[in-house]
């Protein structure tokens, strides 16, 4: 019976014209969705391109998507994520869920014991979960009793996988599973792929990795602004051709470029280590420049940026504001030095949601609004009203609490609030995530209006558009280093800072 | 005229403003109608009920609370839940008061206050650096505390007036202040002992008590602090998100640190006044105050998940809190009856901050 | 690398069993500075001691395990003990009091038994609702049923201490089996509370319902992913609580044929005592891990301490503050290493071995 499911070439899963509606854009379009057993299909697409959404139907978690999906050949309604789950579909996604103070057989089979009478077997769980690790081969190198939280980040992914495997599903969705691994870890994953795909499951692999695509996967379908490009076999297409799939024809002017005149060094990095996360890293910033960074996930680019912020710890190396060193040690300090950062995630670090957005807005100025000790909130009402014109902030209600803001507004608040502290060096990162293209367009025009007015800009993005777009130069990160540069004046377009972010060498113009 | 797709819009999100602005007012008004409420029943209980000599009562019953829950509140602010250590700052600061005392009355409460100081300043850094439940290590603190009063005074309560032959061996500061000024045990304990008691017995125009006066001046500090301060208003942002504090460039931990030093000042004025009530410093003078805190202070519409509130809406909560066990008295009931209300009435409010709590929690989501 | 999860894997070990080594310590430190705590009679006081705070810590022990605090049991103990005597004295009389003869005392002493516990179980069920349903914090609901409870319990007692005048149950509960050295401290009480202890634990680490508990209380979510009804989880280990602490209230009432409605308040609190073996007997405060014989474990060390302080001529003030000390350093260790693993959560080991080869090249710390 398993065998005869596992039959390699069967259509095991199918997506039938499937489209998910959110408020102002239409993020899946009438996708067709179709993959075998026995193979390992890798959907890709740029940030937006719909793949999330595409996953997260599949792992039920909305119940109002339009389109028929198909599983061994029945018709399903993923509507929930117990129905999801029900229907074979089994997920493994970036952020690891695993209680951390439990044992690995505890993990794998939480809620599920194994009893004899009333009483745990631990036996059979241990035997059980040894099969279990057999199948991601990590039985024989972990014993099944050992607590979650001694395990690497490699082998839990791996005992992930098995977790997933453990309950036979038909299709098997990683989203970016290699992340956060090691060149050495993501060949032992490949192996266990491979070695999945043989058994006969349904694998869709989510990927930004151009590389590894070609390594692990035998087909591959683009997705772009919601809509289905093509579905192709690996074999058949080049890097080039798939990076043109994903890219598209852009109009290259969509944002208009000025000429203008870069000055001085500003910001002077120079062997900046964060043990663990960001490697020996040296660049430059002049004032009115716009540096793009960029890099895959995992690659260390925020971690970069909330160093030079001053959240986290510099282990070793320099950072000088206009020529003299500060100490990165203290946020307070980065901000007295001029220095913003505008972090990824604006709902748990950016803004205070229940607060707001005049206080929002103010959060970071406090100081600078104060005579003494005593706190004058009126005396920034010009710098908010203008910012508020500036952004087109709307509603203009400055009193009502930000959490009532659209995501778009939301995240003109969070720049309004670093605009506000008049800085130096602004790290944006991931400036126009999650936002509608009306926002995203007023964004960008700010980042450029503040570059012309002599601010640094460090744009951390892995937008492609937005960072070709707007960057006057642009490094790349990988695995915690800085690997190369790419400048205006070589030229750069979409397509030459993806191979560039995926370590494709030859394409820098300055090789570090 | 308006383009209706707009004016919809527009009318959308007004009643969503509306709406919550509605919760939001009931949560921060709700004490001062239940306060109305109350003092419609308190005219039917007795007619003495209003008169200035029973509001007087009321308020100087709860004077020593008020000041206790005026720095608490703080910490509920910052978003930390309570401060377990109250009490038995309360009892330490009362304890280093009388020690100092021998010195005057000024250098006996500056002792107490510097106390209080360094307490706090210890919960603050622990809780704000390392991120510990607040709860349970200001109780542990609690704990200590009481085990250093107790082990340096036996067990012993100290009376300001009374000193024997082996008052300067023992002692919390006492031996040290002894080997430092041999002299100390020449001064006249007695008068200094009636200006101690003394302090907790004044009274402004023979009628309003000093401890009166002095909650009103600390709830008039803290509110100022609180609400018109660069350091509250960065405290209101570290208590909404810790995280978002952080990153703001705020130095999150010394404004958590703050905050406990403030509630730890605040609970040891209270501790000197309470001690001189007693006329007794000793380990017990503090009990219960830290729940009874906790619960004027959510009574006064402070939001347990911080950055919510403010001190006027604490001096009614303290108020209320008075209020009920004055009505409750003119009713007859009894002390141990009006606890299990009072913690019924706790429980029943926080119940319902918490579904409003949850309901603004939706709206973040 | 290997060798580092070798070490962190003794590490966790060692941390796990802390509480068996340091009890191992305190007994030779005691052995060789007070000759006599081994002896029989030391032996009966020590153990009878710690049977209360034993029995109360059980239910804690569960809820702080599902990721929750109870600090109303010291209440909920307080209201155990009054509501037995009283009930007892009520029942009693009612039955015709002592021309009922034994069927009246067995009668009265069980329904009091139940009252009793009912008490514990109710007010268990109220926090256990309140945190798991309302969804309020446990501390906060805790909190204000600790108020609540104790008014009761004064309320009810009307301030006295209540007593009773029938010493056929404590005779039968505080008797040993066998009067010899060494093993005269087992009497039915102990019985009763060993056996207890030992069903908590077999269902804590044997039974799907304990590893359900433990994966609720280690991540709410994965829990709930995989199936488990966390909410009840919840509510059940508080109704849990809730039953212990009553049962050692009452307990502890008829060995001392009294119930005072402030038991500890001048001493050290059982709550003090609870929360303080609790976690140093290892269970996280976060919730997800611990053991019920690990928490006793823990009383029976401190309450060693206190044994030799005493024997040392110092009071309840020396116990306090050694308490104390302990829970907080106990408490502040655990936040220092959580505080550790939050700094290093998604680092890159190989980027970290990188950095190791070649920190002599790298420029000094700024």
């Amino acid at each position: 019976m398993a065998d005869q499911e596992r039959e390699a070439g069967r259509v095991m899963l199918e997506m039938r014209g499937v489209s998910k509606q959110f408020p102002g854009t239409l993020a899946v379009d009438r996708v067709d969705f179709k993959v075998k057993t026995g193979e390992v299909h890798a959907l890709m697409g740029e940030n937006g391109a719909g793949k999330s959404t595409l996953m997260k139907m599949l792992a039920g978690l909305f119940n109002d998507y339009t389109g028929e999906i198909f599983v061994d050949g029945e018709p399903v309604k993923l509507t929930s994520p117990t129905l999801a789950k029900q229907a074979g579909v089994a997920m493994i996604y970036q952020e690891l869920s695993i209680a951390y103070n439990r044992t690995v057989q505890e993990n794998v089979f939480a809620g599920q014991m194994p009893v004899k009478g009333k009483i745990v077997d631990k036996h059979a769980l241990r035997d059980m979960t040894i099969d279990v690790l057999k199948q991601v081969k990590l039985d024989g190198k972990i014993d099944p009793a050992t607590p979650m939280k001694n395990i690497s980040q490699h082998e839990s992914q791996l005992i992930e996988i098995a977790k997933a495997l453990k309950d036979n599903p038909k299709i098997l969705v990683m989203d970016e599973p290699t992340s956060s691994l090691s060149t050495e870890e993501v060949g032992t994953m490949f192996d266990l792929i491979r070695e999945v795909k043989a058994k006969g499951y349904a694998l869709v692999y989510i990927s930004h990795h151009l590389q590894e695509v070609f390594d692990i996967a035998d087909r591959v379908t683009v997705l772009r602004d919601g809509k289905l490009i093509d579905t192709c076999n690996v074999k058949d297409v080049s890097k080039e051709a798939l990076v043109e799939m994903m890219v598209g024809q852009k109009m290259s002017d969509f944002y208009k470029r000025t000429d203008k005149a870069i000055g001085d060094v500003v910001l002077d990095v120079e062997g900046l280590t964060h043990y663990g996360f960001v490697h020996d890293v040296s660049f430059k910033l002049r004032k009115g420049e716009i540096l793009g960074l960029t890099g895959l996930a995992g690659s260390g680019r925020s971690e970069l940026g909330r160093v030079i912020g001053g959240i986290d710890r510099m282990n070793a190396g320099k950072c000088r504001i206009d020529g003299s060193e500060v100490k990165t040690k203290d946020m307070c300090n980065m901000v007295k030095h001029g220095v913003a950062y505008l972090t990824e995630n604006r709902k748990t670090e950016g803004l205070a949601l229940r607060l707001s957005a005049r206080d929002n807005i103010f959060s970071a100025i406090i100081p600078k609004l104060s005579k003494g000790p005593v706190y004058l909130p009126k005396s920034g009402d010009g710098v908010l009203n203008e910012l508020y014109e500036g952004l087109n902030i709307v509603p203009r209600d400055k009193n009502l609490t930000a959490s009532n803001l659209s995501g778009g507004n939301q995240q003109k608040v969070l720049l309004a609030k670093w605009m506000a502290t008049k800085p130096k060096v602004l790290i944006l990162d991931e400036p126009t995530r999650g936002v509608d293209v009306g926002a995203k367009k007023l964004i960008h025009e700010t980042i450029e209006k503040l570059a012309s007015e002599g601010i640094s800009v460090l744009l951390i993005s892995s937008d492609l558009p937005e960072i070709v777009s707007l960057a006057d130069r642009i490094i790349v990160m990988k695995q915690g280093h800085l690997i190369g540069e790419l400048t205006r004046e070589d030229g750069f377009d979409e397509s030459k800072v993806l191979l560039a972010s995926n370590g494709e060498r030859s394409v820098f113009s300055v090789e570090y | 005229m308006l383009n209706t797709d707009v004016s919809a819009g527009g009318n959308r999100l007004f009643d969503s403003v509306k709406n919550s602005n509605f919760s939001t007012i009931a949560n921060r008004f709700g004490v001062f109608l239940m306060i109305g409420a109350l003092l419609i029943v308190g005219a039917f209980a007795s007619p003495q009920f209003f008169s200035t000599s029973n509001f007087l009562n009321i308020l100087s019953a709860v004077s020593i609370l008020g000041m206790v829950a005026a720095g608490v509140a703080f910490v509920i602010y910052c978003g930390k839940y309570g401060d377990m250590s109250v009490p038995m700052v309360m009892a330490i600061s009362g304890v280093i008061s009388v020690e100092f005392m021998r010195y005057g009355l000024v250098p006996a409460i500056c002792g107490a206050v510097v106390t209080g100081a360094i307490i706090g300043c210890i919960n603050g850094v622990v809780i704000g650096k390392l991120k510990v439940n607040a709860i349970i290590w200001t109780l542990a603190m609690n704990f200590i505390l009481e085990g250093l009063v107790r082990w340096s005074y036996q067990g012993n309560q100290i009376y300001p007036d009374m000193a024997t032959e082996d008052t300067y061996q023992t002692g919390f500061l006492l031996p040290i202040m002894y080997k430092l000024d041999k002299n100390i045990m020449n001064i006249d304990l007695t008068s200094r002992a009636a200006d101690f008691n003394g302090l907790a017995q004044t009274y402004f125009f023979g009628r309003i008590p000093l401890m009166l006066v002095v909650m009103i001046c600390v709830m008039i500090v803290c509110f100022f602090i609180m609400s018109k301060t660069s350091f509250g208003n960065q405290l209101k942002v570290v208590g909404s998100n810790y995280d978002v504090g952080n990153t703001s460039g705020i130095r999150a931990t010394s404004v958590v640190m703050g905050a406990f030093m403030i509630s730890s000042i605040c609970a040891s004025l209270a501790g000197v006044f309470i001690t001189s009530i007693n006329k007794v410093g000793a380990f017990y003078v503090g009990q219960g105050y830290d729940f009874q805190a906790v619960t004027a202070i959510i009574l006064g519409g402070m939001s347990l998940a911080g950055g919510r509130g403010n001190i006027i809406g604490v001096f009614g909560g303290v108020f209320l809190m008075g209020l009920i066990s004055n009505i409750l008295t003119l009713f007859g009931v009894g002390t141990f009856t009006q606890k299990m209300i009072s913690g019924g009435i706790f429980i029943v409010v926080v119940a319902v901050n918490a579904r409003s709590l949850r309901k603004l929690g939706r709206d973040d989501a | 690398m290997l060798k580092n999860i070798n070490r962190s894997n003794l590490v966790t070990k060692g941390n796990e069993n802390r509480i068996y080594i340091f009890l191992v310590i305190v007994f030779i430190v005691l052995a060789i500075a007070y000759p006599d705590f081994f002896s029989s009679s030391n032996i009966k006081a020590l153990t009878t001691t710690c049977l209360l705070p034993i029995l109360a810590s059980i239910g804690f022990t569960y809820v702080m395990i599902g990721g929750n605090f109870d600090l109303s049991i010291g209440a909920v103990i307080n209201a155990g003990s009054v509501i037995c005597m009283g009930e007892f004295n009520r029942f009693f009389t009612g039955f015709g009091g002592d021309s009922g003869g034994g069927g009246a005392l067995f009668g009265a002493w069980a329904l009091a038994f139940v009252c009793a516990i009912a008490i514990g179980v109710g007010i268990g069920a109220l926090n256990g609702f309140l945190v798991a349903k309302v969804k309020v914090h446990s501390f906060i609901v805790t909190i204000g049923m600790l108020t609540a409870v104790s008014g009761f319990v004064y309320t009810y007692s009307k301030g006295n201490t209540i007593s009773v005048n029938s010493y056929a149950l404590v005779d039968v509960i505080d008797k040993p089996l066998v009067s010899a050295p060494y093993i005269e401290m087992i009497t039915p009480r102990f019985i009763v509370v060993v056996a207890i202890v030992a069903i908590f634990e077999l269902v804590l680490l044997k039974t799907r319902w304990g590893y359900d508990l433990f994966m609720v209380g280690s991540n709410k979510e994965t829990a709930f992913q995989a199936g488990i009804n966390t909410e009840k989880k919840v509510f059940t280990s508080f109704m849990l609580s809730g039953f212990t602490a009553a049962l050692s209230g009452a307990l502890f009432a008829v060995s001392m044929n009294a119930a005072v409605p402030n038991y500890g308040e001048r001493g050290i609190a059982p709550l003090m005592m609870v929360l303080a073996s609790t976690i140093i007997g290892g269970t996280v405060m976060t919730g997800g891990s611990g053991s019920v014989v690990k928490t006793a474990i823990a009383v029976l060390t401190i309450q060693s301490i206190f044994n030799g302080l005493i024997s040392m001529g110092m009071g309840f003030d020396a116990q306090v503050l050694s308490a104390g000390v302990l829970l907080g350093a106990v408490v502040f260790y655990e936040s220092f290493s959580l505080y550790r693993q939050s700094l290093r959560k998604g680092e890159r080991p190989a980027l970290l071995r990188e950095a190791e080869e070649m920190k002599h090249r790298l420029p000094a710390k700024t």
